[in-house]
């Protein structure tokens, strides 16, 4: 019973990542593979407000959430909107975006260290007893905002100027800039509401576990793996693949022990991969061969 | 030996419900020049694809010098003997004019593995390859061009080097999608000609066109689709009546 | 003078596998993030060879490189058949499962603690312990596997890759087996590798899976783009920019904590800078734009 908790828990977060990051693949269709260290640095900028300027919690983590939005929309200004100024392809922005990756996660490592950060005031707190299993008040937290965002993000994509004009530029550019859709703009909005998100689950999960500066990178797969499990271009589908991927590994934690737990979320990606790219609730892109 | 080298027979495609290719039976014969026209999304760079491998119909089948190749892979089909071009000139831009055909060239013993790391024999055959290469370069008028990049050259010499690497790749049959579509007026004759020349060469040609004078010119029979279907088929005179009616699509 | 060979030993090493991702991802257009799995399935096996079964160098090094390329077609044959996007998520997917197993399954790799104690190869009796030795052996085998790798691409084969690269679809149309040359690419790519890994296992005489994850094979592709895609001679240049400059740190005095840091952080800056100022690398001839 308490695997299926952990299981919402984790799933809860992956889709709320996952999220974060379709955001940003939606409409550029690249790989932003810096976005998991724009993720870990929103943890780390909670541990500056929180810990080393001490401001309270509710301060600080819209300050943090802000300046991970901004860290991700100027990775966007400064590094993506030049290089496709210059027709770059998607391979040159996923090297361009794993070369960010490294130096930011190791400005991490170089300012923070490397050892486990807490953003917690002090004791571990001993879950609520919920269902037989325990469940603390910060995962029920995780699980309440990532719902709340997905509702939010759902809305936003439905019945905002921006969430049509975002759409408009995933499924045709050259169509949404003849509509006068300014798909700089519309990126750069991506990025920032994406980069939030991100710095709000990470600093969700780093008052629950606590943070490392390697974290992003892992989560980021996660997320990944829910992305593409719940298939891209649908809100709920990602919703429903984190949950999924949430659920399937911690049952195969429970199985088989937790040193696995990445094997297993990454060897269901790598079926989903070959067998069924368009994720649960995609529909099959047709390969256009000629 | 049969007459008829390629045919097609029920063959139908459908996409999302629709269908592209709507039970069509085609029959070419040795060394004829057979022109495909039609409206757009009439199905005829599909049945193309069909053909040549590179889509599977839904049903019905086709027969190449009477061998069942309907669920063959575009490159078998290639080295059985049918070549074709593509509607968006495809070509490897960042190789050489030379390196394009000699690429087309089959059965090199130095693209395997062990071929290509011994060498010897791999060296002398691609010396023979480089005459012969040359040798079609010549026939389409690019032998001056021989070290540009394919994506140097004009669009017309583009399209004649396409037309090279099918010749060099030995096929009997070409397909060839808009051969002469875009072209500049002195190439688009050159081509003709070189269209014209090929059955004499004992190549069989298909080729889809929507420049009517060329059909006109050069192909000895003519078939007809609209909505993937075959409407008419026979000589241009023939079938120049309902080509009238559907030239008002062909603007 | 110790010092500088074993930066000439890393050089050769690494050079050997960026050469080989430089044949997979630069020359035939592959882009893998799991080039370090293989190298650690090359570290790996070399190491077990010689510690459980006391064999000799020459007999682990092929048995490496054939175990590494057999896996290699193993994972290769599905996963060549995806979209593009899809094959380099498959190989990350493969890089992790991989680095995973290293961790975790201890019986066999010894898990997070590794295996110490490998021994150094000998030859006609003289353990090549010495820095001079082993450099002789790294770099005799960096030029052997740089004269296959080059015999391969300036052949008829090389032409093909290139051609696969550029467009798969024009290059099935004039009879090419697509798939057979990127299953063979990759596995060629596997098995050097694997012989990096093998050397690297012999000359640290200890490993653990720390260095075989996918950092690692970030690592790898950095070198080969600031390199130049495309040109094996690039790989040669990238591998002695991204191995030797940063060890310069050394000299400017900073802790190794933080050089390691700074390390990283360069090699990171530098991809980004090729992106934006050189997406060619240093050597290259191939544009990645």
């Amino acid at each position: 019973m308490q695997f299926l908790v952990n299981g919402l828990i984790a799933g809860s977060t992956y889709a709320l990542i996952a999220i974060s990051f379709a955001l940003i693949y939606f409409p550029t269709r690249f790989f932003h593979f810096a976005h998991g260290a724009v993720f870990a640095w929103g943890a780390y900028f909670g541990y500056i407000s929180v810990v080393m300027l001490k401001m309270p919690l509710w301060v600080a983590l819209p300050l943090a959430v802000g300046m991970t939005a901004m860290l991700g929309a100027g990775l966007e200004v400064g590094i993506y909107r030049p290089l496709r100024r210059r027709r770059a392809t998607g391979l040159v922005l996923l090297l361009a975006s794993l070369g960010l990756y490294v130096v930011l996660q190791n400005l991490i490592s170089l300012l923070f260290g490397d050892e486990t950060k807490s953003l917690r005031a002090g004791e571990i707190v001993e879950g609520i007893a919920l269902f037989g299993s325990r469940i603390t008040p910060i995962q029920l937290w995780i699980i309440f905002a990532s719902f709340a965002s997905f509702a939010s993000v759902w809305a936003i994509l439905k019945f905002t100027k921006f969430g049509k004009s975002l759409r408009a530029v995933a499924s045709d550019p050259e169509l949404a800039l003849v509509h006068g859709v300014d798909s700089d703009r519309v990126i750069l909005g991506a990025f920032t509401l994406g980069s939030g998100l991100a710095g709000l689950a990470a600093i969700l999960v780093a008052l629950d576990v606590d943070m490392t500066p390697t974290m992003g990178l892992n989560a980021l797969m996660m997320g990944v793996v829910a992305m593409i499990v719940g298939g891209v271009g649908s809100v709920h589908g990602i919703l429903i693949g984190g949950l999924l991927l949430g659920l399937a590994q911690h049952l195969g934690v429970w199985k088989i022990g937790s040193e696995w737990q990445d094997a297993i979320a990454f060897a269901i990606l790598l079926m989903f991969v070959l067998f069924r790219p368009h994720g649960i609730m995609g529909r099959p892109t047709r390969k256009t061969v000629v | 030996m049969s007459q008829i080298i390629l045919e097609c027979r029920s063959l139908t495609k459908a996409f999302d419900g629709i269908r592209a290719v709507d039970n069509v039976w085609l029959a070419v014969e040795r060394q004829q020049i057979v022109a495909i026209i039609g409206p757009n999304g009439a199905g005829k760079t599909t049945l193309f694809n069909l053909c040549t491998g590179f889509l599977r119909p839904d049903s019905g089948f086709i027969r190449f010098k009477g061998q069942d190749i309907t669920r063959f892979a575009p490159n078998q089909i290639t080295l059985l003997g049918i070549a074709r071009t593509f509607q968006d000139l495809r070509l490897i831009r960042q190789m050489t004019v030379l390196e394009n055909v000699l690429l087309a060239i089959p059965h090199q013993a130095g693209e395997g593995f062990w071929g290509a790391i011994a060498g010897r024999r791999s060296a002398r055959e691609e010396r023979t390859n480089h005459k012969q290469a040359m040798e079609w370069l010549k026939f389409v008028g690019l032998e001056n061009k021989v070290s540009d990049l394919a994506g140097a050259l004009s669009y017309g010499q583009q399209k004649l080097l396409g037309l090279a690497c099918c010749l060099a790749t030995g096929a009997e049959v070409l397909m060839l999608d808009e051969p002469v579509a875009g072209v500049e007026p002195a190439t688009n004759d050159r081509i003709l000609d070189y269209l014209r020349h090929l059955p004499s060469l004992g190549k069989t040609v298909v080729f889809i066109e929507h420049n009517l004078s060329a059909v006109q010119t050069v192909a000895n029979s003519v078939v007809v689709m609209d909505e993937g279907k075959v409407i008419a088929e026979g000589s241009w005179e023939q079938v120049s009546q309902k080509a009238r009616v559907l030239e008002a699509y062909l603007a | 003078m110790d010092y500088l060979l074993h930066i000439l030993i890393l050089i050769g090493i690494y050079l050997i596998a960026a050469a080989s991702l430089n044949f997979v991802a630069g020359y035939t257009g592959l882009l893998s993030v799991a080039h370090a799995a293989f190298y650690g399935v090359g570290a790996y096996i070399a190491a077990l060879m010689a510690l459980k079964l006391g064999a000799p160098f020459w007999l682990s090094l092929p048995c490496a490189t054939a175990m590494a390329a057999m896996l290699a077609a193993v994972v290769a044959i599905p996963a060549l058949r995806v979209h593009d996007d899809y094959f380099v998520i498959a190989t990350f997917c493969l890089q992790v499962i991989a680095t995973s197993v290293m961790n975790n399954w201890i019986d066999v790799t010894g898990g997070p603690l590794g295996l110490p104690g490998i021994p150094h190869p000998t030859l006609f009796g003289v353990s090549l312990s010495a820095h001079w030795q082993m450099a002789l052996l790294v770099w005799a085998i960096a030029g052997l596997s740089l004269w296959l790798l080059h015999r391969l691409v300036s052949a008829p084969f090389g032409r093909v890759l290139k051609a696969i690269r550029e467009d798969e679809v024009f290059t099935r149309s004039l009879g090419k087996n697509v798939v057979k040359y990127k299953v063979l690419a990759f596995v060629i790519g596997a098995a050097f590798a694997a012989v990096s890994g093998s050397l690297y296992a012999v000359y640290m005489t200890y490993i653990d899976p720390t260095s075989f994850t996918v950092h690692e094979s970030i690592f790898m592709l950095a070198i080969v783009i600031v390199g130049g895609a495309g040109n094996l001679w690039g790989s040669v240049a990238g591998a002695a920019v991204l191995v030797a400059l940063p060890e310069l740190l050394r000299f400017v005095g900073l802790p190794s904590a933080i050089a390691a840091n700074v390390r990283q952080m360069l090699y990171g800056a530098s991809l980004v800078g090729m992106m934006l100022w050189r997406p060619q690398g240093l050597l290259g001839k191939y544009r990645l734009d």
